[in-house]
This record gives C-alpha cells, sequence and structure tokens, in this order.
C-alpha cells in the first residue's frame, strides 16, 4: 500500500530503537532504495490497521457473547442450544406454574 | 451481507461446554470477518430469555442481554404484518419442530433479504432457508 505522506502534518518525536532493531531497519531500507523514516512510517501504518483489524475479529460481531459466556456459570443439560424449543417450553410451564401457585 | 442470529446460536455462542460452541463461534468470526450484519428479532431474545432463566439464572440473562444489546448486531421491529405473515408460516408447519418464533425468524430473513440464518436448526432448511454454516461453505 503506498501512502501519500506529502499531503500530511507531520509531528516530531524523539524515539530510542534497540541498536539491533535500528540496524535492521536501515539496511532494509537501503536495499529498497527508501528512507528509513518512509520504512518506518509504512510499518507503522500497515501494524496499526494490522492491530485495528485483530482487535475487530476478537471484539466486534457477537464475540463479546463468547467472551462472557466464559465466566457465565450456566446449569443444565449439555444440548441447550439444539433442544432450545424443548426447554423454552418447560421453562414457560413452570412460569405459568409459579402463577398458579399465587392463586391457592 | 446479512445473518438472523436464532436462539440456539446465541446459546451455542454463550455456553463454552455446548456441543455447537466451536462450529458457533467459527461462524460467527467467519461471518464477522466477512463483514456480516447480524440481525435478530425481538421474538429470539424473549426466547434466549425464558431458556436461560432457569439455567443462568436473572443475572447471567441481564448480563447476556446486555452484551448482545451492546453489539453491533440489530434487533429488528417486528410488526403486525410480520406477525400474521409468521403465523401463515406457522399453520403450513407439520411437526412441532418448527416453534412459531422461528416462523418470525423466517419471516424477518425474507423481509431482509437475508444471506443466511445463524442457526443450526435443518427445520429452517426445509422451509428453503440457508443456514450460516452452510452458507460459509458454499462461498469457499
Amino acid at each position: 500500500m503506498h501512502v501519500l505522506w506529502s499531503h500530511m502534518t507531520y509531528v516530531q518525536r524523539k524515539f530510542y530503537f534497540p541498536e539491533d532493531l535500528y540496524i535492521a531497519l536501515s539496511l532494509q531500507a537501503k536495499q529498497e532504495g527508501l528512507r528509513i523514516v518512509d520504512k518506518l512510517r509504512t510499518y507503522t501504518e500497515r501494524g496499526l490497521r494490522q492491530d485495528t483489524q485483530a482487535k475487530k475479529s476478537t471484539s466486534g460481531g457477537l464475540a463479546q457473547l463468547v467472551q462472557l459466556g466464559k465466566t457465565l456459570k450456566w446449569k443444565g443439560p449439555k444440548d441447550l442450544a439444539r433442544k432450545h424449543t424443548k426447554y423454552a417450553a418447560e421453562a414457560a410451564e413452570a412460569d405459568l406454574q409459579r402463577i398458579y401457585d399465587q392463586y391457592r | 451481507m446479512i445473518s438472523i442470529v436464532d436462539t440456539d446460536a446465541l446459546i451455542g455462542l454463550a455456553k463454552p461446554d455446548d456441543p455447537l460452541h466451536a462450529r458457533a463461534e467459527n461462524i460467527q468470526k467467519r461471518l464477522h470477518d466477512s463483514s456480516a450484519r447480524f440481525m435478530l428479532s425481538p421474538t429470539t431474545l424473549a426466547e434466549f430469555s425464558l431458556v436461560g432463566l432457569q439455567r443462568l439464572g436473572v443475572s447471567g440473562v441481564k448480563q447476556t442481554l446486555a452484551v448482545i444489546l451492546r453489539s453491533d448486531s440489530i434487533v429488528e421491529s417486528v410488526s403486525n404484518g410480520d406477525t400474521r405473515a409468521a403465523f401463515m408460516l406457522y399453520e403450513k408447519q407439520t411437526t412441532k419442530d418448527n416453534s412459531f418464533c422461528d416462523c418470525v425468524v423466517m419471516v424477518l430473513a425474507t423481509r431482509l433479504h437475508a444471506d443466511c440464518i445463524f442457526s443450526f436448526d435443518q427445520g429452517y432448511t426445509k422451509n428453503g432457508f440457508m443456514l450460516a454454516e452452510s452458507f460459509i461453505k458454499k462461498r469457499q
């Protein structure tokens, strides 16, 4: 992906890099005929995009329901999903019985 | 892409020891990665809360519903027309396998032009709807 950096506003910050990482980055930039700063911007942009995508796939949609499920204390049958209509009917019956019991 | 989520899928997702859990989680991921929009009927949430009440308790059901409602899933309104259409569909059912709630799901799936129903219930297939798992396999 080519990013048009020239039309952007820039901020200047000072960062410290581990020497090995800096050397690897310099070598790669040199091999590709690019400036170190361009490689750095490309990698940062790509990393941020991948991170956002990864977060999206673990937190979006109904993924939070899966996460919550791990903390819930379910009781009862293992086949709850497949036979949910039967268990819903039983629950409705129990609820009806509860109402009957109020008038005993 | 639209997928209507049914009660068994919600339970399958939320209940780690359910036999359908791994399949439900995989389908959820695959659909979400394909930018599918999850849509639910209020009747599905009602059915889930009814089943969940005895198995999870009030607090568990509340937490679960809160997570579903906070997600980017959409709860679609069920109109008078939808309800009547669901009843017409219910009248055609010949087994007790397809509940009235299932018929509401099918009516919404038709009205919203859903690509699939996120459920494992073969009753939907018998009524001409595609289940999410088959939909994913077909797209591969």
